[in-house]
Formats: structure tokens, sequence, C-alpha cells
């Protein structure tokens, strides 16, 4: 399947992912109790001025017509305003975005970097000390609840030894670092200031190395086991009667190879990170989606849940869509094939 | 022997005849298991000269393939022993070689193909960089030479559009398209040996002989010997001279073709030439040699075949046959030899004239 008919088949599913997405999300927030109109004004407004705030943000309308009216702004990029914020949905999460991007990547970034080498390695030697210790590794990553682990590497690092920042993005003294991309370690290259880029990435160490601890594990077992299935396979065999050296047979013939099956795991593991970054950014005090949307939740902001959930969504579809593109460039045999 | 020395002209025939290219002796290999210690290999002899094309046949499980990939030191290491026995390759015991020392020994001067040409080679690679990369492990050449070599290798294969084909992945290609791709990765290092386990097994009969002959002829071009693995004693007949049979982890027989085929002396080859089909016989049942090949954990005691032998006596489940050789030399210098007690039992000394002039 070429590149381009794969994109438009992924652009029509995400409308009807959006679709079951929306209506769910909608669904729910309003069979909640509470009433985000007694919430905006407080609880001792009047009346007159709840039902006015109902009426303006057509929170008296039936249900049907306010999710028509929700599709109809969505299909404009409009996603409504928050009641939290008064500022619209879609600016808060362009906003906030990219600070939760920037972390989910560079911890999915340490976590490739050192789970795949880790795999490789266990495989090659399996059954060894390395091998064995890999595996219990893998295995306490996936069982450490993320929460613990953030807030005993807080005491740690933060409380007791002080040698890492515990919370925020950047120093808050340190100078204003104008906003380009949203992304601080480019905003600050761009700026030219090291200085402001060493601070961020000082910054970044805690949560991006509390989020990617399971997932060092997740690729690493990955790794371990396809490159194990790679390495007794026939062509494997006849690179090695060709006289192919070990570390070619390793990393051009086998890993390649292993690494299609793991390109799927590294996928879902960005989207729960979008998703899932609402408690590390809790416990790091991050300012990213995840923050955003446990205050909004707690207002009962409608319009900024559906966004973020819009949001999210709309993330896993691009990422499986990035994943699959990745298959074609590393598996000659999907391209050319649908 | 002497019309084939007399050929290859720039070797001298004392060289060959003194020294094979590679001579197992008495190898004996085992697979500790959970159940026991498998004896895969109970004392193999092997001769192979220069030039020579030969072929090792027997039914599955007899070791046929594990005689090549000790050769070749292609078992995983710490999973095999072997406790008697040596590999000789022009002289040098590649038993005694490290792995890196194997490495510079495949491809270039030992070279083996399989018999799965769909999962042989790899699906993420294109077929001409694969060749590509086996010429660049072995010789100081450049990457573009490197790939303009496997284009021609593969053009030499009778592969049209060689060039096109080169740039393509292994699943846009036919069963005997990637066969020949095999055997042109396998020679592009012009080795002394192609050890080829089954290589047309897979492939569906017309073409099965297509590439069964280009094989023969680039190798006679070169002057690279072949150990053919079989089962199929057809394919043996058209393509070797020299054959030796297999049962349970022995060579029973072996000796030139012609002979073998003609006169077997070892039970168990007659068996198994009994089993081929005549053609035309349409109401024919087919024959087969009755039992099946024993466990190697708990192999049979003295002749490993006498449980299955029509002819066994008393002594062939007690004691082991050694080879008996004919008293005659055939037209190559070969000698015909069996490992079985009835050729002692026929004559006095051991032996048997044959050889029709």
């Amino acid at each position: 399947m070429s590149i381009g008919s794969l994109v438009l088949r992924r652009m029509a599913l995400l409308v009807l992912v959006l679709f079951g997405v929306t209506l769910i999300t909608f669904l729910v927030s309003h069979v909640v109790p509470g009433d985000p109109a007694r919430m905006m004004v407080g609880q001792r407004a009047s009346e007159e001025t709840v039902a006015r705030i109902r009426r303006e943000f057509g929170l008296d309308q039936p249900l049907h017509v306010q999710y028509g009216r929700y599709i109809a702004g969505l299909l404009r990029f409009d996603l409504g305003i928050s009641i939290r914020t008064q500022r619209p949905v879609i600016d808060d999460l362009v906003t906030f975005f990219p600070a939760t991007l920037e972390l989910a990547l560079c911890s999915i970034a340490l976590a490739v970097l050192v789970g795949i080498p880790l795999g490789v390695w266990s495989a090659v030697r399996k059954d060894t000390v390395v091998d064995h210790l890999s595996r219990t590794y893998s295995v306490l990553g996936v069982s450490t609840p993320l929460f613990w682990l953030g807030l005993m590497m807080l005491l740690v690092f933060y409380g007791k030894l002080g040698v890492l920042p515990g919370s925020g993005r950047i120093n808050p003294f340190s100078p204003e670092v104008p906003r380009v991309t949203g992304f601080l370690l480019v905003d600050s290259l761009l700026r030219g200031s090291l200085a402001s880029f060493g601070n961020a990435l000082y910054h970044l160490i805690l949560p991006s190395f509390c989020l990617s601890f399971v997932n060092v594990g997740v690729f690493a077992r990955q790794v371990r086991s396809s490159m194990i299935e790679v390495l007794n396979q026939d062509f494997v065999r006849t690179a090695r009667a060709n006289g192919i050296s070990r570390k070619s047979l390793i990393y051009r013939h086998a890993l390649r190879n292993a690494l299609i099956p793991t390109v799927t795991v590294i996928g879902l593991s960005v989207g729960d990170l979008l998703g899932g970054a609402i408690m590390t950014e809790t416990i790091f005090a991050w300012p990213g989606m995840g923050s955003y949307v446990v205050d909004s939740i707690g207002f009962l902001d409608f319009p900024a849940i559906m966004g973020f959930t819009v949001f999210v969504a709309t993330g896993y579809v691009i990422i499986n869509l990035l994943v699959d593109i990745a298959y074609t460039l590393l598996d000659p045999r999907i391209r050319g094939v649908g | 022997m002497s019309t084939a020395a007399a050929v290859r002209g720039t070797r001298s025939a004392a060289e060959d005849q003194n020294q094979p290219l590679l001579e197992v002796q008495g190898l004996h290999l085992e697979f500790p298991t959970y159940w026991g210690v498998t004896r895969a290999l109970n004392g193999v002899d092997l001769a192979l000269r220069r030039g020579e094309i030969a072929g090792l046949v027997g039914e599955s499980g007899c070791g046929k393939s594990v005689t090549a990939m000790a050769v070749m030191r292609l078992l995983p290491e710490g999973h095999y022993r072997v406790p008697q026995g040596r590999i000789l390759f022009r002289g040098e015991d590649l038993l005694a070689r490290d792995e890196q020392g194997m490495q510079r020994i495949r491809g270039q001067h030992i070279s083996m193909i399989f018999q799965e040409p769909m999962t042989s080679l790899n699906p993420t690679i294109r077929v001409g960089r694969q060749i590509a990369e086996v010429i660049q492990s072995h010789q100081d050449v450049t990457r573009s030479a490197a790939t303009a070599r496997a284009a021609d290798l593969l053009r030499e294969m009778r592969i049209p559009d060689a060039e096109r084909v080169a740039g393509l992945y292994p699943h846009e290609l036919s069963g005997g398209m990637r066969q020949r791709s095999m055997i042109a990765m396998a020679l592009s290092c012009e080795p002394d040996l192609l050890i080829a386990d089954e290589p047309t097994t897979a492939l569906d009969v017309t073409v099965q002989a297509q590439v069964l002959a280009l094989l023969k002829q680039k190798c006679v071009e070169r002057r690279t010997a072949v150990l053919l693995i079989t089962h199929d004693l057809g394919v043996v007949a058209n393509v070797c001279r020299q054959v030796a049979v297999m049962y349970a982890g022995n060579v029973v027989e072996t000796g030139p073709v012609d002979e073998v085929l003609a006169s077997p002396r070892h039970p168990y080859t007659a068996a198994l030439l009994e089993t081929i089909p005549e053609r035309f016989h349409r109401d024919e049942r087919l024959r087969v040699i009755p039992g099946s090949v024993p466990s190697l954990l708990h192999p049979p005691p003295g002749c490993r075949f006498h449980p299955r032998c029509a002819a066994a006596a008393p002594r062939c489940a007690r004691e082991r046959p050694p080879v008996f050789w004919s008293t005659s030399v055939c037209a190559g210098g070969d000698r015909h030899g069996a490992a079985c007690w009835l050729l002692e039992d026929r004559d006095g000394n051991c032996g048997w004239e044959e050889c029709s002039p």
C-alpha cells in the first residue's frame, strides 16, 4: 500500500474514531451529577445569573442539539470556550500540549536508547547473568506503580539529596524564553540561551526518567523476544554460512527484522504517554495537558475535558499512522501490497 | 580420478591424491538433551577431492544435515559435543578453529546453500545487496564494485534482467529465482567447497532440473567441489560422481555413483533403491523399507540397520561391521565400500571383485 493511500485511509478512520469518542465523552459528561453553570458563577450567584450562563453556553438546549453544535464547531477546529479559563479550549490545549509532548518524546527517546540495546544484549547473551538481570528489570519495570516511583524519586533526589529539581519545566527565576514552538528545549536554543536549555533539560530528568522506567522494560522484553525469534530464522543461518560478521548479523540482519513488532509497542507507548501524562504531570507539577485536564475536571469544565479527549484520540490515530508508515519503511513486504 | 586431475592441470595430481580437500574422519557428534544423549553421528568418514561432486544420501534424520552443519560449524555452540573425530579441510582441522577463524572460512572457502529458498534470504534487504555484502565481507572491494559483481553473478546464474533483479527484495522473486540467487551468493567468493543441503527439494520438478543443471555447470566451471545432500537418488545419479549413503549416523556405503546404484552392497542402499517407483507402472504398490529410522537416543547395538534388515544375522545385533572395500579399483581411482557383515561372508579376504572395464 502506498503511503498516500495509507494516509487517506487513516484520515477516514480518524473521522469515525472522533465521532465515537466525542459521542461517548459527551454523553458521559452530561450524565454525571453537577451543574457547570453553577460551578462557573459560584454558590452565591442568583438563579437568574445561572440561567443566563446556561443560555449563553447553550446548556439549556436538548442534548442532541448540544452535540450537533459541538460537532459543527469541531469541524471548524472550535472546541468551545473553557468554563474555567474563559478562553477557547483549542488555545488552552495549544498552550499546554508542547510541554506534554516534550516530556513524552524525551522519555520515549530515553526508553528507546536504553531499552532496545538492552533487549539486543539480552537476546544475544540469552540465559546468561546479563539476560537474567535485564529480564528481572523488565518485570520490575512493568509492575512498579508510576505514582509510587515518582513520589519516591522526588523524595530522594529532590527532598533528601536536593540534586534535581522537583517541579516545573524551568527555573522560574531564569530569564524568560520567548515562545516559538512551545518546546522549551527548542525555544531556548533558538534564542541562543544555553543556560536556559541546560536548565530545561535539568528539569526534564526526573519526570522523563520516571516515565521511561516502565517503557525501558517493555521495549527490552519486546526486542529480546523478537531478536531471539529472528536469530533462529533461516536467513540468519544463511548469512552465517556466508561468513557475515557477527556485528552485521545482529545489527543489520536481525535487529531490523526484530524492530518491526517493536515499532508497534513504541507507538502504543507514545499514545499511552499522551493520555497517561495526567499522573506524572500532577506529581512533578509539569504544566502540560495532564495538569490542565486535572484542573478542568475539578471544575466540571466539560468543554476542556472533551477537548483533551478529542486531542488524545487524534494523537492515537496519528501515532498509529506513523507506526504504519514506519512498517512500510522497515518491511519491504508491506510495500506494494494491498 | 586421473582424467579429472589432467583437466585440472595446474594442481599436481599427487597433491590431489594425497590430500583430499575435505576429509571427515571418524566424526562422532552428540547432543545432550533432557532425556539423555542423542548420538547423532557415530563415526562418519567422508572424503572429497578438489572439484569433485559427491552426493550424501539417506532418509530424514540419518545425520546428513548434521554432518554438513558440523563441517560449517553452524550448530549452536555449547549445545553439542564432538567426543571423537576430525574435520580436515585442506589438511587443517576445522574443529580447532575459533568462531572468528570460521567466519573467514565460511563464504570464502566453504559455503552452503539450504533447502528453503523462501526463508533463507533476508526479507528486508535487496537481493543484490545481500550478495554484495558477502563479497565485501571477504574481499577488499568497494561497495559499488561489490554491487556490480553481484549483478554479474546473477546474470551468470541465467537470471534475465539481472540489474533489475538485484534491486528487488526476496519476496518479489519466484522460488527458482531465489535459489539461483542463493547459489550466486554461495559462489560469489569462489569457494573451494559448496555444501548444498537439499537445494532443490522445495522447488517444483521442472525448476529442480534447471537449478541442478546450473549448479553443476557453475561448479564444474569453477572447479568447486560440491557435497550435495539429498534423499533423491535420481538427483545423485544425474549430478554426482561419488556417493555416500548414510543411515542413523553412519556412512554405510560409499563409492562411485554408477557402481553403488548398479550393484549396491549394503542392504540399506538396496532397500532405498527398491523404494524408487518405476515410471508408467500405474497399479504398482509403492514399496517401503519396513520400520523406521531408530531413535538416536537409544540406537540399536551392532549394525544400526539390523532391526530393519531382511538379511540380518545374529552377529549383526552384536558387532558393528567395519567398512569392507572392493578389491578392484574402479575407473577414476575410487573404490566401492560398504559396512556390512554380509560382505565378509561372501569372500574370505573381506572384499569382492567388480568394476567391469
